[in-house]
């Protein structure tokens, strides 16, 4: 199946990091940031890293429309009218908006994002993921082969990842993911 | 996702944050830095943190990543 993604600017920091950030483009068939993300990373090694896969055609740039940008705001409204929220910034509310009208995954590090389809109605269909699921990804479908099929093993992925980063997922999220995980790798 | 679990995650996260910086260097930066770092450990907010440092997204990032305050998610 094709997988597309749309990136914000938080997760593509860190992501630049990680030792086993190209598998990102195993994954997906596609990642798209936006040119305001283009802006936002003009930093090395980023900035590099950003520009090699455009130019492999891994990322594709997307212009915000003003459609785009009216719907953002929208979307922006919506979440600071819901009090169980964070408020949505404009850069992920347009990732957000992107990711619905493409249907690419959304990925981003930041709260608000990962709890619009949660709470906001008309974005309930928009599939978020972090690192934490991109990972868990990884090994679901055999990106990262682990070592054994333990949870030491599994565990040791995501440790990579938080100290090549400086990333920290939270313990009972981390332990949530884990033990799925290891449940699926053990019924293969 | 229910608000019990997001309050949870919020004080986790709050605490990582406050028990892997280095507070040692985050007392030494000029006071506008120090607030936005101080500001960022308290809520995770990133952007209105670079807002407040005066500092771009990726560069306040990588004065986070330097003072070793972890970003949660």
């Amino acid at each position: 199946m094709r997988l597309e993604g749309i990136a914000d600017t938080c997760f593509l920091v860190d992501w630049v990091h990680y030792r086993n950030r190209d598998k990102l483009f195993e994954l997906f068939d596609r990642i798209f940031i936006t040119e305001g993300v283009l802006k936002e990373i003009g930093h090395e090694p980023t900035i590099s890293w950003v520009s090699s896969k455009l130019a492999e055609g891994k990322i594709a740039l997307l212009t915000e429309s003003p459609s785009v940008s009216s719907e953002a705001y929208t979307l922006m409204s919506l979440s600071r009218g819901e009090p169980r929220m964070r408020d949505l910034d404009y850069p992920e509310a347009v990732c957000l908006v992107l990711g619905k009208m493409l249907r690419a995954i959304v990925l981003t590090e930041n709260r608000a994002a990962v709890m619009a389809p949660f709470f906001l109605e008309p974005y309930s269909g928009v599939i978020v993921w972090r690192s934490l699921e991109v990972l868990r990804e990884f090994i679901l479908r055999g990106y990262i082969v682990l070592e054994h099929k333990t949870e030491e093993s599994i565990r040791r992925v995501f440790e990579e990842y938080m100290s090549d980063t400086r990333h920290l997922f939270s313990t009972t999220e981390l332990n949530s993911v884990v033990r799925a995980i290891l449940k699926c790798v053990r019924r293969r | 996702m229910c608000e019990e679990e997001i309050e949870k995650w919020e004080i986790e996260a709050r605490e990582l944050r406050r028990s892997y910086a280095n507070w040692g260097e985050i007392e030494k930066l000029p006071p506008r830095l120090k607030a936005a770092v101080k500001y960022y450990i308290e809520t995770g907010e990133i952007r209105t943190s670079s807002k407040l440092a005066g500092l771009p997204l990726v560069e306040f990032r990588e004065l986070l990543r330097r003072l070793n305050v972890p970003v949660v998610s």
